[in-house]
């Protein structure tokens, strides 16, 4: 008799698991098609594929392993201290995305035959990226009970954690923002004292977003620290981050060749509005 | 984190020095962008464009000729929908014109292009004459 229960409660835990793991992937494709329909649906991105430099791109899809390993690692309701699961999960998560986006594209009629096969991978590898970033967030954010939503909020995140965040939020809008012309006209039509003032702004929304405002109870400053030193070491190092990952964007793009230094940096300031507010947004949500 | 209630000065010394480190060349890239900018307005205020155009190459192509153009905006400020003429002059008449058009030319920027022609313009008594038509302010 007691043979028969341990098999039977090992059957029935199998497809358990079967059953998790298929609305875990379902979840996962419904996550990548949240993510990157904006983007699949922008004329820009289509021509991706003829204009950006391979090499840049091919860069950026290689960078996204590690990015969805640390986002797999970060964002779950598990604490995993398994990083090879999280590369895995990273792994699938990319799969998902990249199926997700050929078949849109198919479906759009966006994909053909006669279009030479660096085009075209160009234009799936650019709107992989966000689909497996909605890919993973889908499955680790989604898939908790109330319990484990609870465990998330008390959870500690290291600072290296934190900062990685923002990064991974930054990088999501940035990578919608950039490859639209509309930056480049923006930053152009600013004259220095209305980019100055989009600084200042980014910077004191970026903090206000997180710590003033106080959507959400996981960041608010733990007692005894003084506002001078969260806004240090987490706002203007965190701003820093967004304008890096805002000017390693315009560069994949190629917004960044010949462009004299002062139009550059209008457009680093352009695109890191939307970016820290990604960055902001990622520590509250994540 | 750990928690501390007594004030300003141990804040400084219960965090790691890596987090100020960070925070350090944060606010670095910052300030700098900050006062380049501030920098680049007061020493050089906006003039406007000014477009200088040369001819890189010229170079033979099955069906015809491809003039290779360098255009550098030296004012202060962007100009957009920047026409390039170029017309191939024999003696005093334009034998051949034709036109391209910048979408933007940012200030000290180098930008390229290129125009085709039947007849080639490095030959014999023939040359190439580069004029910027026009602009928009973006």
């Amino acid at each position: 008799m007691p043979r028969n229960t341990a098999a039977g409660s090992r059957r029935s835990r199998e497809a358990r698991e079967d059953e998790r793991f298929r609305t875990g992937l379902a979840r996962a494709f419904a996550g990548a098609l949240l993510f990157a329909l904006p983007m699949l649906m922008t004329m820009e991105m289509w021509s991706i594929g003829f204009y950006v430099n391979g090499s840049r791109l091919a860069l950026l899809t290689l960078a996204s392993l590690p990015l969805l390993t640390g986002l797999s690692h970060y964002s779950g309701f598990e604490r995993t201290t398994n990083w090879w699961q999280d590369f895995k999960d990273a792994c699938t998560a990319y799969g998902i995305g990249w199926l997700t986006v050929v078949a849109i594209l198919s479906v759009f009629g966006l994909l053909h035959t006669q279009t030479p096969l660096d085009s075209s991978l160009g234009k799936i590898a650019i709107q992989a990226m966000p689909a497996s970033m909605g890919a993973v967030l889908a499955r680790s954010q989604l898939m908790g009970s109330a319990d484990d939503a609870r465990e998330r909020d008390t959870r500690d995140t290291s600072y290296g954690g934190e900062l990685f965040l923002m990064a991974v939020g930054a990088l999501f809008l940035a990578l919608n923002v950039a490859p639209t012309e509309e930056v480049v006209l923006i930053a152009y039509k600013m004259n220095t004292w209305q980019t100055l003032l989009l600084l200042l702004g980014s910077v004191l929304m970026m903090h206000a977003f997180v710590y003033a405002v106080e959507f959400g109870g996981s960041h608010s400053r733990p007692e005894g620290t003084p506002l001078w030193s969260a806004f240090a070491r987490y706002t203007v190092a965190g701003y820093a981050i967004v304008m890096l990952i805002s000017l390693y964007m315009l560069w994949t793009f190629g917004r960044v060749d010949d462009v004299a230094l002062r139009p550059l940096l209008g457009q680093v300031v352009v695109l890191s509005f939307p970016a820290a507010l990604g960055a902001a947004s990622a520590r509250l949500v994540l | 984190m750990k928690q501390s209630r007594k004030g300003r000065g141990s804040a400084l010394s219960q965090e790691p020095l890596w987090h100020w480190l960070v925070a350090a060349a944060g606010a670095l890239l910052l300030l700098g962008t900050a006062g380049y900018l501030l920098y680049s307005d007061i020493t050089a205020p906006p003039t406007p464009p000014a477009i200088r155009l040369q001819i890189i190459a010229i170079q033979q192509q099955p069906d015809g000729y491809l003039a290779s153009i360098q255009a550098v905006n030296t004012g202060g400020q962007t100009a957009a929908q920047v026409q390039v003429m170029g017309s191939l002059m024999r003696g005093g008449t334009a034998i051949e014109e034709h036109e391209y058009t910048y979408d933007y030319l940012p200030p000290q920027s180098p930008r390229r292009g290129g125009l085709f022609f039947r007849q080639a313009p490095d030959a014999p008594g023939v040359h190439l004459e580069l004029q910027a038509s026009g602009y928009t302010e973006p």
